[in-house]
């Protein structure tokens, strides 16, 4: 089995980690950037991180055989502050043409506020200015409803923006269906509590679509899976899927919408190559 | 001329469904083991389609032109298939060109084929998923050791195309669902026998409950859209950062 992880906040990982990822057959990883947990007092503190993210991150990913990618931005739960969010904003462009900057993200809402909303669109135009791609992270619980629906609003109004280059995460069953039925690409997150559990990610799959979907783990510091999406072709498995519809899902598609940026290139990987034969 | 065994080629078939799945080609290849074994000219692999109750061609082998539109979509009860899937057993010809049963529909004879027969593909004794269907240019009646290699293949053609069955995700998920049901009742006994008010949280995983209850298969979404803020505008101020799991905006 190969797959592509891309979305695992690696920084907030151990060397463990990464070790069993790529035993589990990971082929890349993708880091968006995001909330350390904390609130960084300054923009330097962000040139610091998209330092870690752009040159020792791909560093101690290698260790293990893995290409390591990111995407930049100030994520939403910084938000708030919208002086220091320019102020990070002005320093991005800079790291843009960085080996293994995929795009800007994640970005998005976290409770849907004016100021996130004005951050969010910032964003965008970056990333248009730029022809980046981009990705998306749609609020937590409660909130994820409202979010997704502001998100989309905001992306369908940008004529720059072109749906197949945005993917939205964190989908669940109530949103999954209003993100592809507007041409968006749709991350379902594999989370042990909140987000989705891989038997709900498979029914989604089975109900909506696989055209246009990615998993992904987003593990980071909190309570999270770095193993979540092998463990989830495992559960695939169990329910009758063939090995060559779980290569198309975990490892396909995620190659396909990241081969949009020409920067990301996995040795081996063309699409559509033939699946693992092994059972 | 057989080139594998029963086994070898239950085994084969097997092999092949479990690393590729059901897709048409897949059940192409297995087609044509399938007639290379039996000695047959044409065969056919129709998969039921529960929401229009229609069999519907996925492979074939041999079919004319001319009667290709008239095996596309078999009504249940008609014609060979069609009644095959309709008993759940092996409706067979010994020669579709003299045959007054009733039995084969006029096109088949277009096949030019004369020993012919038709075998439900079911899972769980019961449960049609399609019907294969193999014929050969002479006179011939299968014999009951032919007959349930066909329903053993189309067994395992089965489990491969279409959905789990009910029993199957019961199987897998049963426990799991259970003990987080009794997990959910102990939670709200916890709750009840704490001290104090209950908040809008637990008003709202009362309400979420009684979305269990709904048909449609869209459980989860609804009780997802039970937990949601379902205001439109965004607000003027975050609140703070994190999320609790249930709008408070319906109780104030």
């Amino acid at each position: 089995m190969r797959y592509i992880e891309p979305h695992a906040h690696m920084v907030s990982r151990t060397t463990d980690d990464y070790a069993a990822m790529a035993t589990a057959g990971c082929q890349a990883v993708c880091e968006p950037a995001f909330w350390a947990g904390f609130d960084r007092s300054s923009a330097r503190g962000f040139y610091d991180y998209f330092c870690q993210l752009t040159e020792h991150e791909p560093r101690r990913a290698a260790r293990y055989g893995l290409p390591h990618y990111t995407w930049l931005c100030i994520n939403p739960k910084e938000s708030e502050d919208v002086r220091l969010a320019e102020e990070v904003l002005a320093i991005i462009p800079e790291f843009l043409d960085r080996p293994n900057v995929l795009g800007i993200g994640e970005i998005g809402l976290n409770k849907n506020t004016r100021n996130e909303m004005a951050v969010l669109e910032k964003h965008v135009d970056l990333a248009a200015k730029h022809n980046r791609l981009i990705l998306v992270h749609t609020p937590h619980l409660e909130d994820k409803l409202k979010g997704t629906r502001l998100i989309l609003d905001l992306l369908k109004s940008d004529s720059r923006i072109q749906p197949e280059r945005v993917i939205i995460d964190h989908v669940e069953e109530h949103t999954i269906s209003m993100v592809l039925d507007a041409g968006f690409w749709a991350g379902i997150t594999l989370y042990p509590e909140s987000k989705s559990t891989p038997a709900r990610a498979i029914d989604m799959v089975e109900a909506c679509s696989m055209e246009r979907v990615w998993l992904n783990s987003a593990c980071d510091w909190g309570h999270s899976d770095p193993l979540a999406v092998p463990k989830t072709a495992r559960e695939m498995r169990r329910r009758g899927h063939s090995l060559e519809a779980i290569d198309r899902l975990i490892f396909q598609n995620p190659l396909r919408f990241l081969s949009q940026c020409p920067a990301f290139a996995i040795a081996g990987s063309a699409l559509d190559s033939a699946a693992p034969q092994t059972r | 001329m057989r080139a594998v065994s029963e086994s070898g080629l239950i085994r084969r078939v097997t092999d092949l469904l479990l690393q590729r799945g059901g897709d048409n080609d897949v059940l192409l290849r297995i087609l044509d083991w399938i007639l290379a074994h039996f000695h047959c000219a044409v065969g056919t692999i129709h998969t039921f389609d529960p929401r229009s109750g229609l069999l519907v061609l996925a492979a074939q082998r041999g079919v004319p032109d001319a009667i290709m539109d008239k095996v596309r979509q078999i009504p249940i009860g008609k014609g060979m298939a069609g009644v095959a899937a309709e008993r759940k057993e092996p409706v067979q010809v010994c020669n579709l060109q003299t045959d007054r049963s009733g039995v084969a529909k006029p096109g088949a004879k277009s096949t030019g084929m004369e020993g012919s027969v038709a075998v439900p593909m079911l899972v769980e004794k019961n449960v049609l998923r399609g019907v294969l269907g193999v014929a050969k240019p002479v006179a011939y009646e299968f014999t009951r050791e032919e007959l349930d290699l066909l329903l053993k293949l189309g067994n395992v053609i089965g489990q491969h195309i279409g959905k789990p069955t009910r029993s199957a995700l019961l199987d897998l998920y049963f426990m799991d669902a259970r003990s987080k049901l009794i997990d959910i009742a102990a939670f709200m006994d916890r709750v009840e026998r704490a001290e104090g008010e209950e908040d809008f949280r637990m008003h709202a995983f009362r309400e979420a409950l009684k979305q269990l209850e709904r048909g449609g298969a869209e459980r989860a979404k609804h009780v997802l859209l039970t937990f949601s803020d379902p205001t439109t505008e965004p607000i003027a101020e975050a609140p703070g950062k994190s999320a609790c799991g249930a709008w408070p905006g319906r109780e104030q």
